[in-house]
């Protein structure tokens, strides 16, 4: 399958600001299932534009603006395939649980296993957990499958319910939330039951109306992979109930949202700044 | 000279090692001609002397704030005017020693923000790396230039009863107190002229220039060109003076977050003639503040981005961030492994005694025994979130006890260690005091480590706690040349 | 080399110690003036001084010395009172603490303390006079401090350069007000309200004796002003102060390497060259408010111009530069 992806985040200041400091993360990664073929980032005003990879393979892009501005304006374009999509079971055999104790050892996936700034388990989340009776079944895939669709069915999916920094306790107790508050839930109770999770911030394409036309939307996505004997990482999108496979694309991943902000930056003067984000994907008819 | 050991409330500590005075009383060798200078001045004269001494620093300005004391204003560094001995041989394994160390940490920052081979051989446990709030992921494969994380070390020391140092922490962020080791010489060398003269001591006066250097011999540029700054806080914090001293010392520019700014990746000064590149900063800003967009976003103190400016290789920052995962008091304990590890050597100097409280066999004892042992929040200093047990109430270790059920990584527990007593003059009369001491090591392409250091005091008598903040002074430190 | 932060609190320290000593004398010397004075006469003393200071204050404040001099001492919530300034400038100082001698420090805290443990009703049966003329001494002592101690580098420059500027506005702003009151013509003898009005005015300006060794007691508006502002010698005259103004901005540019400074050279050459070959009579002939406006805006775009260049530039504009130059 083959996307275009055209990503724009604007920031709007109420008043003129000055040395801006900026960082991206909208380059789709490669990795496992995906390559990014192409990628641009433009950015208004002109600003010359560096890059790096951090520790988890992510591109992170980054630029200042020093002069007078009173908006900013990122626009990124991005062509990616992802390289088949495979049948996923829907359970693992006996021993699965045995392997994912083995990968515990293996300290490189320390950051999985544990709590994180917003995955962290609390009062709200093990009520949580009761009521919904989440526990560990006969296999890590089953457990997660159900975990997913318990997610999906316990909190109600309401744009704008939250913000981004908001932790997961909101969510649990209104028992409604954004994506990123599915992906949390989900990473904090599935690291709580020993299995390697992370969290990915990405896009999705839509495949609804029939064909190609994709819906414009105005967020990114996230949603959450866990490390399964066999399989390697597998995405869950408690969401939209489903697992990543197909039209998910990513862009980076971390322990949560606060590794991988798709933008941040600081800037000179007194100004409130308003964001709007533009997302529109596309698949290319091969 | 007098040797009597302080009883601290009763509670009998193992008799410490007297630095100046052999167990039958009479002055240790190198202490003779200090001793015999004393008697002939006598007490009224030392007195005078000190009353000299007390007006010098004044004058120099020599002040800290104490956080937390009803002023909150600026005192005057309290000290003790006779000086502290160390014969050349002691300081030669000291030197060594220490400079083992600096080279072994320097190498296990290296590994644990790259291949972390000494994670994965299981020498140390990635458990206590990754959940330290010092270790800095941003860090990881990002290549400091030389290898160099530690430029600037404050090694504490302790000497223990049966008369070996050891070492008590090592101090790899922000350590301080540089400037009162420099402040305490030049006000000795004029209370006691004579005396020091005729002990032939080693001179720390080119200090500043090593830092200098070694700054230089970091830089990403030829180190004649390198433009080098200070970045401090500002005059808020406690060690604003020190900063200013240094930054005076070395002729480099004192400068606050606000006076830099990052444009294109490089770090510039805001200068009246224009801005100016900036290649080293030697940083006396924690980690956590250094770049609102890179850590703490309310951050007034920091410049933003200059953690990618740093990434990129533009800029060099002395200490490295990410430095504080290598002091954790937790991680000290696997220092004498993580020397035999990084340079197949046997460690020259000692670490003291250490439970490590989150492994259940040390937790049970120290709970056990909270009444004689010392604990220690890992990534607390300055004397601050400590338990002394044997000075400790039933209800203060009650409290430890929950602190440290509720969090055992967070704690560590070590021997009440009788410090060694030095003689002080207090109150017109000699009087034994515990003492220990701040080496400060500097690292640039070689390690140079100057001869002496802070000897820290417990002024307060009875009283093992030595840190300025908690009201404890210091001596002149005097390694005689032969 | 200097930041520009360090610059511009050396600079705003000594604008705000000036602000304060001429604050604190001139009404020294109203509260003095105003006891030889009738009362109708007195009552436009007040007047003038709260113009000159460009100090509004409701009528019946006005009318009430004690109540003006709480107004332009202790008032914390105005910016140029004498409490607000020193408080300022030593929070200024203090920012800058590694670039001042500690002998400053001292004498600026010292000041800023002693306007601490003051209030409003201690001084006033206490008698103002006392504590005004302590805060005019502290601040002279201050002054030469800074003359006999600093190295005379690009920081005392900036230090050189807010005093001058602030002493022209101030002084500027002093002449419009009173002769705005009093107008400029009357050759003959003074009678004796204006006598001690004139008197006052001069010796606002610490110029008192340094007119009569000129012009004896014979205290003539037109050779007051001609004094006042155009006087090469009297380190109080508008005139002086330009050239100060123009000397420490050359010497700043110099030691900044700045070659594209002409706007300031420019802006600061004129002030000076314009003062010293006006006569009095191009003057009084034409509007002397307007031309006395005319010098504090000439000043505040020397200030502007040297914000712009040195404290205050973009970093792109300062980028910008360096490249065309190369």
């Amino acid at each position: 399958m083959l996307y275009t992806i055209r990503h724009v985040t604007e920031f709007r200041y109420s008043q003129p600001i000055r040395e801006s400091q900026m960082e991206v993360r909208k380059r789709p990664r490669s990795d496992e299932g995906q390559r990014c073929l192409e990628f641009s980032l433009s950015v208004e005003p002109d600003a010359r534009v560096h890059s790096y990879v951090d520790h988890l393979g992510n591109t992170v892009h980054h630029f200042d603006v020093a002069r007078l501005h009173q908006e900013l304006r990122m626009s990124a374009v991005s062509w990616v395939e992802r390289l088949g999509s495979r049948k996923l079971p829907e359970r693992l055999s006996s021993d699965a649980w045995a392997e994912t104790a083995r990968f515990a050892q293996d300290f490189n996936n320390w950051d999985w296993l544990h709590p994180s700034q917003y995955a962290t388990p609390s009062e709200a989340l093990r009520s949580f957990v009761n009521d919904c009776r989440i526990a560990r079944r006969d296999d890590p895939m089953s457990t997660l499958r159900e975990l997913n669709t318990a997610l999906h069915g316990a909190i109600a999916y309401v744009p704008k319910s939250t913000r981004v920094d908001s932790p997961i306790d909101e969510c649990l107790q209104n028992r409604k939330g954004v994506c990123q508050d599915f992906a949390h839930v989900f990473i904090t109770i599935a690291r709580g039951l020993g299995i390697p999770c992370r969290y990915v911030s990405g896009h999705l394409f839509h495949r609804g109306n029939g064909g190609s036309n994709a819906i414009p939307t105005s967020a990114s996505h996230a949603w959450a992979e866990a490390l399964l004997p066999e399989l390697g990482w597998v995405g869950f999108d408690p969401a939209n109930h489903s697992l990543a496979e197909q039209d998910h694309i990513r862009i980076a991943v971390g322990r949560d949202y606060a590794d991988v902000p798709p933008a941040r930056g600081v800037f000179m003067g007194m100004a409130e700044s308003e964001l709007t984000v533009e997302v529109d994907v596309r698949e290319v008819p091969q | 000279m007098s040797a009597a050991a302080p009883h601290a409330d009763g509670f009998h500590l193992v008799d410490p090692y007297h630095e100046s005075a052999l167990p039958d009383g009479k002055p240790r060798a190198h202490y003779e001609r200090l001793a015999a200078r004393l008697r002939e001045l006598g007490p009224e004269e030392v007195a005078r002397r000190q009353q000299a001494a007390d007006a010098s620093f004044l004058q120099q300005g020599i002040t800290f704030t104490v956080y937390g004391s009803a002023e909150g204003t600026e005192k005057i560094f309290p000290y003790d005017v006779l000086p502290r001995l160390i014969t050349s041989a002691e300081w030669e394994t000291l030197e060594t020693g220490l400079a083992q160390r600096i080279s072994a940490l320097n190498l296990f920052l290296g590994d644990i923000y790259h291949e972390a081979r000494i994670l994965a051989d299981g020498v140390v446990a990635a458990d206590l790396i990754y959940s330290c709030k010092h270790y800095r992921r941003e860090m990881r494969g990002v290549n400091v230039p030389h290898g160099n994380y530690l430029t600037v070390v404050g090694s504490d020391l302790i000497r223990q009863p049966d008369g070996k140092f050891a070492v008590l922490e090592d101090n790899l962020r922000v350590p301080s107190g540089v400037s009162y080791m420099l402040a305490n010489r030049q006000v000795m060398k004029r209370t006691f002229p004579y005396m020091f003269r005729d002990h032939g001591v080693r001179s720390i006066d080119h200090y500043s220039q090593d830092l200098l250097t070694c700054l230089r011999e970091i830089a990403p540029v030829a180190p004649a060109d390198a433009s080098v700054v200070l970045l401090t806080p500002g005059v808020f914090n406690s060690a604003y003076f020190e900063h200013a001293f240094l930054a005076r010392q070395m002729g480099i520019q004192l400068t606050e977050g606000r006076d830099l700014v990052v444009h294109n990746n490089v770090v510039y000064q805001r200068t009246t003639a224009g801005l100016r590149r900036v290649d080293v900063i030697y940083r006396r800003i924690d980690d956590d503040f250094i770049d609102p967009v890179a850590y703490r976003g309310d951050s007034m103190l920091g410049v933003p981005g200059i953690m990618n400016a740093y990434r990129a290789g533009n800029v060099v920052m002395a200490n490295a961030l990410g430095t504080g995962v290598a002091d954790d008091k937790a991680v000290y304990a696997y220092v004498p492994d993580i020397i035999r590890y990084y340079l197949k050597q046997e460690p020259i100097i000692d670490n003291v005694k250490t439970y490590l409280l989150e492994r259940p066999a040390d937790r049970d004892h120290v709970l056990s025994n909270l009444d004689k042992l010392v604990v220690k929040a890992v990534g607390e200093s300055g004397g601050y979130g400590m338990l002394i047990g044997p000075h400790s109430t039933k209800a203060q270790q009650d409290e430890f006890r929950e602190k440290i059920l509720a969090n055992p990584r967070n704690y560590i527990a070590q021997p009440t260690i009788s410090l060694s007593v030095g003689p002080c003059f207090l109150n017109g009369a000699l009087e034994p005091r515990h003492i220990d001491l701040r080496v400060y090591v500097l690292h640039g392409k070689k390690v140079r480590i100057t001869p002496g250091g802070l000897t820290r005091v417990a002024l307060k008598k009875g009283s093992l706690v030595v840190n300025s903040s908690q009201g404890g002074g210091s001596k002149d430190t005097w390694v005689l040349h032969d | 080399m200097m930041l520009s932060r360090v610059a511009d609190c050396l600079y705003w320290m000594s604008r705000y110690l000036e602000r304060a000593e001429h604050t604190a004398r001139a009404l020294d010397v109203q509260l003095n003036v105003a006891l030889d004075e009738s009362p109708w006469a007195s009552s436009m003393g007040w007047m003038c001084l709260l113009g000159s200071l460009r100090v509004d204050l409701p009528m019946d404040v006005c009318s009430d010395p004690q109540a003006v001099t709480d107004a332009l001492v202790f008032d914390r919530s105005n910016p140029s009172s004498v409490v607000s300034c020193v408080r300022n400038a030593r929070e200024n100082a203090r920012q800058v603490r590694e670039s001042i001698t500690s002998e400053l420090w001292e004498e600026i805290n010292h000041l800023h303390l002693s306007m601490r443990s003051q209030s409003i009703d201690q001084l006033w049966s206490a008698g103002p006079h006392g504590f005004l003329k302590s805060i005019h001494r502290g601040s002279q002592m201050i002054t030469g401090i800074i003359d006999a101690t600093f190295n005379h580098g690009e920081g005392w420059q900036f230090i050189r350069l807010g005093r001058y500027l602030e002493r022209a506005m101030a002084t500027a702003w002093m002449l419009d007000s009173h002769f705005g009151m009093r107008g400029t013509g009357a050759a003959a003898e003074p009678n004796p309200d204006e006598f001690v009005a004139w008197s006052a005015l001069l010796r606002m300006s610490n110029s008192y004796e340094p007119y009569c060794k000129i012009h004896t007691v014979e205290l003539r508006p037109q050779w007051i002003l001609q004094f006042l502002l155009l006087n090469p010698g009297l380190p109080r005259s508008i005139r002086f102060a330009a050239e100060q103004i123009q000397a420490a901005a050359t010497a700043i540019t110099i030691a900044t390497g700045a070659t594209n400074a002409a706007d300031i050279r420019r802006l600061t050459g004129r002030l000076a060259a314009d003062l010293s070959y006006v006569t009095i009579n191009e003057i009084l002939s034409d509007d002397l408010s307007k031309y006395l406006h005319a010098i504090v805006n000439r000043c505040v775009e020397i200030h502007n111009a040297v914000y712009n260049r040195f404290v205050t530039y973009t970093v792109d504009a300062a980028l910008a530069a360096v490249s065309t130059q190369s």
